[in-house]
């Protein structure tokens, strides 16, 4: 509740997102399952910010399907051998460490070998290769991992136990997923913007009734989510397992924070499609982030798989 | 309200429990139309348990519960698609006798015991609404789903401005209407006022308008819990029958494009039920947000609401199609709702006007 709140205010200053690996993904698992001296030597540097993770879970075989995990930790004498290859890793061009999930164990069901491990970026055997996506920006990598070596200090908890901490990590930190306080901003910023900006009927464009009546529509969502996240909250403070509801703030989340794009470019119209070079003014930042928006119902967890999740776990369908 | 405490949770529970034994035992749904004796039995019945004193203030006889009390009533009534109409008596007349004591005192009594019902009678814009002078009312009223077997009607007329604006109470028997079947089988009535009914005016100018803002707003409450009822409980009956029903050798249940589309459902129903929540809870809030968190429920109502409907036919195939089916009705019961009390396209409007800056401002 305490990091909602704080989350509301920082988006309301549109202040830049606090590190999601190191603060919501690495932080916990460490401070969960991490030993003592692990504690001491990794979390200061994330609560200060002066080192920066990566996640190295996805893999070329392994993207909704994580259990497929195929790079495999080879124990040798006084630490490990990693060998394989990462996917998607965001921000890995400026990670100091990797949280990495790798197979330890292949004589058991696929989920039961996982380990998790803390990497070096620095250390020998790690190359990363930049991959442009879809909004012609550089955030994610392939990560190539050529037999490196970690220490045995650097495993997390108990070898092969990693999924357990892996999944612990989602049921912990849905509500994340709804990213419902930087939809609240952005969508405050589009009214402000379409206030300003010119139709194609020469009015400007917030006075278009269909335009109103799309904003109303996105306003009414996400009404709805907001109160969806609070509810989920409200049984966490409370200490009962989390409703229904919770597994839901992901897929509607993230349809949110695409309609909310997808009005933009309706608010900007041809404006939005002027190569971003030539571009500026109130448009710059819109057409990339529509793009890059497309990923928030493939990633954490593709909404298809989130659907089965709900029909199974939550309807009880078989 | 979201934070209640752990007495009223078991108050909560208990009311719930107790409504949701009643229903199913009295009221169970079945697909044959009930006779007029039977309403009248179930509404003396209910009289009995109390649900129409629940909500009003000790001092005139009642027993203090909150509108979220009285909206779980509702809820477990929309479970059971009960054709009794008792929003305005549970959840709207126990809060206007709590606010015009002096009017609507001595109806109190006669409300708890159930001699008394109440309808709420909108104006209809399109025929001219509703016009008052001098205790005189004349126009047509819009289609309301209590007038027909109210005693007393609560009138909102000339709500378009304030000089025009006033809030009545008529007795029924004196003022004519004519009497609809509703698609969902239910009945409604469509008001119409000759200028010699009897008319008590409880309110004028702004006082009029808020009141009847709030009366708006409290009976979008009403609707929401009774669609979340029907839904949830519909949603229930569908899961089962999706893991029971077998085809291709397997059940329905087992199938991704079926289990994705009840996801969606769900999802659907959740949105709605937040809403219905914040609406809940804003009924004892300031009015822009009580106004702006009802327009917004409304809307769910006529889009997730019905889209969650619509998929509940579309999994369970052609049975969802039979008179015999509950799902269709409860498509039908959300269908009439979403044209109560400002259709989902004037809600729309509403919520734009709420949120947006007005239009035209950088003219002149």
């Amino acid at each position: 509740m305490q990091r909602f709140i704080f989350e509301a205010e920082c988006a309301a200053a549109d202040a830049p997102p606090t590190s999601v690996f190191g603060v919501y993904l690495v932080g916990p698992t460490i401070y969960s399952f991490g030993s003592e001296e692990q504690k001491r030597r990794y979390l200061p540097g994330i609560r200060s910010g002066a080192e920066f993770w990566c996640q190295g879970y996805s893999e070329p075989e392994a993207g909704s399907d994580l259990a497929a995990v195929r790079t495999t930790a080879r124990k040798v004498e006084g630490g490990w051998r990693i060998a394989g290859q990462k996917a998607w890793t965001t921000e890995a061009h400026f990670a100091d460490l990797m949280i990495c999930l790798t197979r330890t164990n292949t004589a058991v069901k696929s989920q039961a070998g996982l380990s998790l491990f803390v990497l070096d970026m620095q250390a020998p055997g790690v190359t990363i290769t930049p991959v442009i996506t879809i909004d012609g920006a550089h955030s994610v990598n392939s990560v190539f991992l050529d037999d490196v070596f970690v220490p045995d200090e650097a495993l997390i908890g108990e070898v092969d136990k990693g999924w357990t901490y892996a999944k612990f990590l989602l049921n912990h930190e849905r509500t994340n997923n709804a990213q419902v306080h930087r939809s609240r901003r952005e969508f405050e910023r589009l009214k402000a913007a379409a206030a300003l900006c010119i139709g194609e009927s020469g009015r400007p464009a917030l006075d278009e009734p269909g335009l109103r009546r799309r904003f109303a529509i996105v306003e009414q969502k996400l009404g709805g989510l907001e109160v969806t996240v609070l509810r989920v909250l409200i049984d966490q403070t409370q200490g009962r397992e989390p409703g229904p509801e919770a597994s839901i703030v992901k897929i509607i989340g993230s349809q949110l924070q695409q309609a909310i794009t997808e009005l933009a470019m309706d608010v900007f119209g041809a404006a939005a499609v002027v190569a971003p070079e030539a571009g500026g003014g109130e448009t710059a930042g819109w057409t990339e982030r529509h793009l890059f928006r497309r990923v928030v119902t493939i990633y954490a967890g593709a909404n298809e798989i989130q659907k089965t999740i709900v029909a199974r776990s939550t309807l009880g369908l078989r | 309200m979201m934070r209640r405490s752990a007495e009223q949770l078991d108050d909560d529970r208990m009311l719930r429990e107790s409504a949701r034994n009643f229903l199913e035992a009295r009221c169970a749904w079945m697909p044959e139309p009930r006779s007029a004796a039977m309403f009248a039995d179930w509404h003396r019945e209910i009289a009995e348990l109390g649900w129409f004193a629940a909500g009003l203030p000790e001092e005139l006889g009642g027993l203090g519960a909150d509108s979220f009390q009285g909206l779980s009533l509702i809820e477990e009534a929309g479970r059971v698609l009960l054709p009794l109409p008792l929003a305005t008596d549970i959840l709207i007349m126990p809060w206007l006798m709590r606010r015009l004591p002096k009017a609507l005192a001595s109806l109190a009594e006669p409300l708890a015991a159930g001699r008394a019902r109440f309808g709420i009678v909108r104006e209809d814009v399109r025929s001219g609404g509703l016009r008052h002078m001098g205790g005189k009312l004349s126009g047509r009223g819009h289609l309301s789903l209590d007038a027909a077997a109210a005693t007393h009607w609560v009138v909102l007329a000339g709500m378009r401005s304030v000089g025009d604006a006033a809030l009545l109470c008529v007795e029924a028997a004196g003022a004519g209407f004519q009497p609809v079947r509703l698609l969902d089988g239910r009945s409604g009535a469509l008001p119409r006022f000759s200028g010699s009914e009897a008319a008590v005016v409880l309110a004028t100018g702004d006082e009029a308008i808020e009141l009847a803002a709030e009366i708006e707003d409290r009976a979008v409450a009403a609707l929401l819990a009774d669609a979340y009822g029907a839904l949830a409980a519909g949603l229930a009956l569908t899961v089962d029958y999706l893991n029971q029903r077998k085809q291709f050798g397997q059940s329905l249940g087992s199938f991704q494009a079926v289990q994705h589309l009840m996801a969606d459902a769900f999802c659907d129903l959740e949105t709605l039920r937040s809403l219905a929540l914040w609406t809940a809870t804003a009924l004892t809030g300031e009015p822009t947000e009580r106004t702006r968190a009802a327009a917004s429920a409304k809307i769910a109502l006529g889009r997730e609401g019905l889209a969650a409907a619509s998929r509940l036919i579309q999994v369970s195939g052609g049975i969802a199609m039979t008179e015999d089916y509950r799902i269709g009705h409860i498509y039908k019961r959300l269908q009439v709702s979403a044209a109560l009390h400002g259709g989902t396209e004037s809600h729309i409007d509403k919520l734009a006007a709420l949120s947006l800056p007005p239009t035209g401002r950088n003219e002149g």
